[in-house]
């Protein structure tokens, strides 16, 4: 690992920050969602997101409303939320969606559910979070889990 | 305090309620031993990790605490059973960690040792069902120096140093070390199924890491490894094959990048030989990738070694090219000025069992046997500093001189001093002043020098050798694609779309090299602005020269072969990776086996040990044909050739019904006309580019046919054509226009393309390609 110095870190906060205003000032609007991942998707954010976790995540939610919109999904991830609300939404399914991967309790495993439909997270959405965390190393597993107690409501 | 031996206490620095419930889920389902009680401490709004811990471990009288990140989860629900047979086994371990280092890097980073560890990761292990069994008894564990903070557990209270670390980094080396120095043990348990998962996200804020790793350095100085001790470390650890003779060692490493270099030798030891691809990506730097990245072998991967000789490297840095010449050649003996790169190549080529490196001035070694090749790979512009002569550059040639054998050759790579990146304002390579060399380093005052074309053959000479041969490796000799020579220089400025690279940046450039090219080839100026040479030296005459080579590093390594041809005009595809290229090679063999079968005209290769030889053909290419047609508006002539290649291309393989169309099963955005893609190929050969094609006796002769698709479009075929036409000439594509639309691949081109980029993610290492892009930009 090359050891980053104070300054080249602070850097890499200031770009950063420069990303995420221009996505905070994009969000809230539909017809601006394709530009935002055309921003996110571009050199500048990929090199940053291998320092700055914010924006990997960003990255990664940004891909999966692109896949919700070729898809048709009726509700996308970037709907009526702030940065702020995306990022706790993908690192709190992250961590409900390890319930499954290391067996809790049947009860815990259903508030994993219970959060997908409260927060109407779509199943694009769901399976994107579980490919794209490095910590989910059981991704099949997790993956037919969840479908289960998808399929478990219908 | 009176501590409580049948107590646990799980102690948590909290700034994440969310996290830290989480966190306790885990903890409220692990088996409690018989006789034990648990308790659970969070500590809120810590001013850093060490006073949070403190402050736990102050308010606990359990003797058995467990530091854990909130953001780390227990899996192994027997946890506390091994945790406890561990601490009992043993008075003398005092911590427990889930990853650890046994050798703490000399620059005090953990990231940068070698780690152990049972936690559950992707590159540790793939297992589920952690809780499967409790085995009680002994466990083997290992000795370490150092563990990560996000498991810790102890049997004794030792107080963090929260005096000096006032952040979130070090805490955990800093512990490790009080612990040490209390002269208690720190091991890892070697279970083969994971304690926890630590979900800190992948990306860490650093940015006090480097602040607080200085104050680690500085409080443990006389603790931690130096980077002499780790070098010691490896070479203990990996038990190299070859010989490292320090008999002449001055002890003392005259030149050196600095500390950067025991990073990249980290990388060398804990990676397999030559795989250094995710290692380079994952530590990504300048010094990284240059010296690890397989283009660096392009600067010889093509020379044609005698298999049976001796090779003599001077200078081998960290074996950029050491185990290269190793697979070809008999034996080889490298000399090197530093043990700590020495050290790199040793442990780079641990396996090799012809190789014997010596550390130490060339001027003092006594060779005992003389040699058949010596190399001088970006060595020879040192002699002001390294020779003690009143004209180094000569006595330091004709002592190597000495060492070679009747008929040995020497191979000299140097930057020219007149090269064109240092006229449009690039760095000095070794003054990083720009215009330096170009005035004769009066800027600089350097003692550093490299040479004009015209001086450095006049040194050759001057050092006794009787025949010099000059090649030009391009865009420099560091990072070469295409190797020119005297008798084959470009025909154009493309260079086989060649793109010249800038370190440390371009802010000095003020033209744009590129462009320039073109009219300096064109005028003959090539040899005396080529940014890098590599002369060949000998006393005998050569008979045949390799006059041009092109090497296609950035594949995966089993598409990966070169392109040479030899003086007489022969044409030969060899392997670069001394073996992982060879089934490639055998498929163009048989891809000519099948277009002659079809009747297209092949020019058949000869399949040799490492490459194919094809005869020389004295006829122009399509290539230059229809560059001379475009040049002389001979539209007709250049709808003719296209015509005829058209119905190569069909001639080569059968046709398959056009719902077979492979591009419409993968692209669900592409058209479903079927009018659009002419006819469907069952097996379309789709190098039948204008390269690779020659006018002979009024008849088209194909060579170099890589790839064959299945269920292709034949206009796919002709997309590819006149993509690579357009990219080796774009001042001439737009003359092709007419083309483009006659076989329908204007309308398609973006389809195509989509279609090509996928093609080319299996053939190319995208890896390879970010790396090298990265420093040498489109």
């Amino acid at each position: 690992m090359i050891i980053p110095t104070h300054e080249s870190v602070q850097k890499t906060r200031q770009q950063a920050s420069l990303i995420k205003d221009q996505v905070s000032k994009l969000l809230g609007q539909r017809s601006n969602y394709p530009e935002i991942i055309s921003l996110l998707a571009k050199d500048d954010a990929a090199s940053l997101s291998l320092s700055d976790q914010d924006i990997y995540i960003l990255r990664i939610i940004s891909e999966t409303v692109s896949l919700e919109m070729e898809n048709n999904t009726g509700y996308l991830l970037f709907d009526n939320r702030s940065i702020e609300e995306l990022i706790t939404l993908y690192k709190t399914l992250s961590l409900y969606l390890r319930r499954i991967e290391f067996d809790l309790p049947d009860d815990l495993k259903a508030e994993v559910l219970d959060y997908i439909l409260k927060e109407k997270i779509s199943v694009i959405a769901v399976v994107s979070v579980i490919q794209n965390n490095m910590s989910i190393v059981d991704k099949d597993k997790v993956t037919d889990g969840i479908m289960n107690l998808l399929e478990s409501i219908l | 305090m009176t501590l409580n031996s049948k107590k646990i206490c799980f102690i948590t620095c909290v700034n994440n309620k969310l996290m830290f419930e989480e966190c306790k889920l885990y903890i409220n389902r692990l088996h409690i031993p018989e006789g034990y009680e648990i308790d659970v401490l969070s500590i809120e709004e810590a001013s850093s990790m060490a006073a949070g811990y403190n402050e736990g471990m102050n308010a606990s009288d359990a003797k058995y605490k467990v530091y854990l990140h909130q953001d780390t989860y227990l899996v192994d629900r027997y946890f506390l059973h091994e945790m406890l047979d561990i601490f009992k086994s043993d008075d003398d371990i005092g911590m427990i960690g889930s990853v650890g280092t046994v050798k703490l890097s000399s620059d005090g980073c953990m990231w940068n040792s070698d780690r152990i560890w049972c936690s559950y990761c992707p590159e540790v292990s793939n297992i589920s069902g952690c809780d499967e069994y409790y085995r009680p008894g002994t466990y083997e564990t290992e000795n370490v120096s150092a563990v990560d903070g996000h498991l810790i557990i102890t049997q004794y209270d030792i107080p963090w140093r929260d005096d000096i670390f006032h952040d979130f980094d070090f805490y955990d080396a800093s512990q490790s070390m009080e612990f040490t120095k209390a002269g208690y043990n720190i091991v890892v348990p070697r279970f083969d199924k994971p304690l926890c998962v630590h979900d800190d996200g992948m990306i860490l804020d650093l940015i006090n890491y480097d602040t607080n790793r200085r104050i680690f350095l500085n409080e443990y100085k006389d603790m931690i490894p130096t980077a002499s001790d780790m070098l010691s470390h490896y070479i203990e650890k990996l038990s190299p094959v070859p010989k490292l003779n320090l008999s002449y060692y001055a002890d003392d490493d005259v030149y050196s990048e600095g500390d950067i270099e025991n990073e990249v030798v980290g990388l060398i030891a804990n990676n397999e030989p030559e795989d250094y691809t995710d290692a380079i990506f994952d530590n990504f730097s300048w010094s990284s990738f240059y010296h690890l990245t397989p283009i660096r072998r392009n600067i010889l991967n093509w020379y044609p070694f005698d298999p049976d000789s001796d090779i003599l490297e001077i200078g081998c840095g960290l074996g950029a090219i050491t185990g290269m010449l190793c697979d070809i050649a008999k034996s080889v003996t490298c000399v090197e000025l530093s043990k700590r790169r020495a050290t790199g190549a040793l442990l780079r080529c641990r396996h090799k069992t012809n190789l014997e490196i010596i550390v130490g001035n060339l001027n003092d070694i006594r060779f005992e046997k003389k040699f058949d090749y010596i190399t001088l790979i970006g060595v020879l512009e040192y002699q002001g500093t390294c020779t003690d002569s009143d004209d180094p550059y000569t006595d330091f040639l004709k002592k190597i001189r000495s060492l070679l054998k009747p008929g040995g050759k020497l191979l000299i790579a140097i930057e020219n001093r007149f090269g064109l990146k240092y006229w449009v304002g690039a760095h000095e390579d070794h003054t990083g002043v720009p215009f330096d060399g170009i005035n004769d380093y009066s800027l600089s005052k350097s003692a550093i020098r490299t040479f004009s074309h015209r001086d450095l053959k006049e040194l050759v000479k001057a050092s006794g050798f009787k025949h010099s041969y000059f090649y030009y490796p391009m865009p420099d000799y560091k990072l070469p694609k295409v190797i020119y020579s005297q008798d084959q220089t470009p025909e154009d400025g493309n260079m086989h779309n060649m793109r010249p690279y800038y370190i440390p940046d371009a802010k000095s450039v003020i033209a744009n090299e590129a462009a320039l090219w073109h009219d300096i080839v064109k005028n003959g100026s090539f040899s005396f602005f080529a940014n890098s040479f590599l002369v060949e030296c000998s006393d005998t005459p050569v008979n045949e020269h390799v006059t041009f080579a092109v090497m296609n590093t950035e594949r995966q390594k089993k598409y990966g072969v070169g392109t040479r041809t030899l003086s007489g005009g022969k044409v030969e595809k060899f392997d670069l990776y001394t073996g992982s290229g060879l089934s490639h090679l055998d498929t163009i063999i048989k891809n000519e086996e099948k277009l002659l079968a079809n009747g297209v005209c092949v020019l058949p290769g000869k399949r040799g040990d490492r490459s194919i030889s094809y005869d020389f053909i004295n006829a122009p290419s399509l290539d230059s044909m229809v560059v001379d047609m475009i040049i002389n508006n001979d539209a007709s002539g250049i709808e003719d050739i296209f015509d005829r290649i058209y119905k190569d291309i069909l001639k080569a393989s059968s046709v398959v019904p056009a719902e077979n169309n492979a591009i419409l099963k993968l692209d669900k955005d592409a058209p479903t006309d079927p009018d659009l893609y002419g006819p469907i190929l069952e097996n379309a050969f789709i190098d039948m580019i204008l390269r690779n094609a020659f006018m002979t006796d009024n008849k088209i002769t194909w060579i170099d046919q890589e790839w064959t698709l299945e269920n292709m479009p034949a206009n796919y075929v002709m997309f590819r054509l006149l993509k690579e036409f357009g990219l080796s000439h774009r001042r001439l594509n737009d003359d092709l226009r007419f083309i483009y639309e006659k076989f329908g691949v204007l309308s398609m081109f973006d389809v195509y393309n989509r279609f090509e980029r996928s093609f080319l993610q299996t053939v190319l290492d995208e890896k390879l390609l970010a790396e090298y892009n990265a420093f040498v930009p489109e």
